[in-house]
């Protein structure tokens, strides 16, 4: 009898706890972030504004059996327009077709927060109270860096749908670096996600490849997520590309030959992105790293650095 | 005049222009001469190019060649010869010439200082705004907003990385940009890489697609 009340109480307490989802910590608007990209589509303009500059974006995204489909349109400057269908990514200028490429390896922990209880590990998830967006009440959740290697995001996710309407990039002290935000947004429920969605995501890690075989520093929490030779950077200019994430902030490392013409050493910042590229003497066989991310300055300074 | 403006310029070049001189030159560009026969903006742009040359700083391997060949002949140049008599007076002048111009690097901030002090500052004559420096309502040099307004201006032209440099003089000549060729081809290719990062990120990361958004940022940088 004794050991019947924990067991009814646990049964009871898995039946309600589906009710209770729409009340809630901040683990479970992110749980229902990550599921609301399958079970919406949505559409709308997006601006993108780092340091004084202001970008407006039109993007459209739906996740069915093929996957996931994509569309952004640049609406400054050159016409431009981003194709994500399933693995395949397409680039094109003024109509015409400038890149055509594969996606190569998923984030081992599935996209949009999959494990939170990973996320958890490095961040500490806050709910920071209501507020609206694009006319539409929406959840404020602070993603806050357990420690100084990541940065910090505020997310706003709407009320309704889960679904993200502006997010704010935050460095190590907590300053904006830069902003997301729809100023029109639409979106349409769809019939009921298929399982199929939810497919464990491929990771490299399982091949036997680990991100400490080619960096000699990793800072602590980043799996090796993606792995491709050859990623042709510019007309003239490939090199190796590995990717790195710890379920919310990634960063890339570009491994090539060093040449008369590679970038020169230097650090640069754009908004929320940092660039740090060291050249490797010939002793040092000759090589160029760049190291390219959503991190902070420091940790991608620390990264190449200990090559 | 001339002169004051040519100094005004080499300590705009080593960064120790006052906001005077500033105001000074950028007027002189909107007149266009500063002598019969020398533009203030090739002027500019040519101790650009000699400095960036000096630095090796221009990727052209062929300037680079010229750069060290002249240092290379000015090793083995012989010490003038002070006996050929004839030649004497030529020589006197050159020297005096090259005399007169290391002076005026050295002093530059001297000399500067004093000119600004000493002479009175011409009031504008024409108050067509032409650069952003100038589209600042005239005012007396001292007050406030003027000050601050042509500080700002300052600040963005000191700031401006060396390399070679024209600067926009108005509509009145082929509105010049400030363009660092290197600089431009380095952005260029780090653009590849945070296209390319960015790819990956919006199709594996935790924004969705939101991270493409960046990549618009990107490529207008270059543009502009």
């Amino acid at each position: 009898m004794s050991k019947l009340i924990p067991t009814v109480s646990l049964i009871g307490a898995l039946l309600i706890s589906p009710w209770l989802r729409a009340a809630d910590s901040a683990d479970q608007w992110l749980q229902r972030f990550t599921e609301s990209m399958h079970n919406y589509e949505y559409s709308g303009v997006l601006v993108y504004s780092r340091e004084g500059q202001l970008d407006a974006v039109e993007l459209s995204h739906d996740v069915n059996e093929q996957g996931e489909q994509a569309r952004l349109s640049y609406l400054d400057g050159l016409p431009r327009e981003f194709l994500h269908q399933g693995d395949r990514i397409t680039r094109k200028i003024s109509g015409e077709v400038v890149a055509n490429d594969r996606i190569q390896g998923l984030n081992p922990y599935g996209r949009f927060f999959g494990d939170i209880e990973q996320v958890k590990r490095y961040y500490q998830l806050q709910l920071k109270g209501e507020s609206r967006v694009v006319g539409r009440p929406a959840t404020v959740v602070e993603v806050i860096p357990r420690d100084n290697q990541r940065l910090g995001y505020r997310l706003w996710l709407d009320q309704e749908s889960a679904l993200l309407l502006k997010s704010v990039t935050l460095d190590p002290l907590a300053r904006e670096l830069e902003t997301f935000q729809f100023t029109s947004f639409d979106f349409k429920a769809k019939a009921k996600a298929k399982a199929a969605d939810q497919l464990p995501p491929e990771s490299l890690a399982d091949a036997g490849l680990s991100g400490e075989e080619i960096l000699p520093w990793l800072p602590e929490g980043f799996e090796l997520f993606m792995k491709k030779q050859a990623v042709q950077v510019s007309e003239n200019h490939l090199a190796n590309m590995y990717s790195w994430s710890d379920g919310v902030s990634t960063f890339s490392v570009f491994i090539e030959p060093l040449r008369a013409d590679s970038l020169k050493e230097g650090e640069h910042q754009y908004g929320a992105t940092v660039v740090v590229v060291r050249s490797l003497t010939a002793q040092e066989q000759g090589r160029v790293i760049t190291v390219v991310g959503e991190i902070p300055l420091h940790t991608a300074q620390k990264i190449a650095a200990a090559f | 005049m001339s002169e004051h403006l040519h100094q005004s310029l080499s300590n705009l070049m080593d960064n120790e222009a006052d906001e005077l001189e500033l105001r000074r030159l950028l007027r002189a560009c909107d007149d266009g001469q500063i002598s019969d026969d020398q533009d203030l903006a090739d002027t500019w742009h040519r101790y650009h190019l000699v400095r960036s040359v000096l630095h090796r700083e221009l990727e052209q391997e062929s300037l680079t060649d010229i750069a060290d060949r002249v240092s290379a002949a000015l090793e083995l140049e012989p010490a003038p010869d002070m006996k050929r008599s004839w030649f004497g007076p030529w020589q006197q002048r050159l020297n005096d010439l090259s005399n007169t111009w290391m002076a005026k690097g050295m002093i530059a901030a001297g000399v500067a200082l004093a000119v600004v002090l000493l002479l009175p500052n011409p009031q504008p004559e024409s108050t067509e705004p032409q650069l952003a420096a100038q589209s600042v309502p005239e005012q007396p040099v001292a007050s406030g907003t003027g000050y601050g307004q042509s500080s700002l201006a300052a600040r963005s032209l000191l700031q401006a990385t060396p390399g070679v440099q024209r600067v926009s003089v108005g509509q009145g000549a082929e509105g010049f940009r400030l363009v660092d060729h290197q600089t431009l081809k380095q952005q260029r290719l780090i653009q590849g890489y945070l296209i390319q990062h960015s790819e990956y990120v919006a199709a594996s990361g935790s924004h969705g697609m939101l991270p493409m958004a960046r990549a618009s940022g990107y490529q207008t940088t270059g543009q502009q």
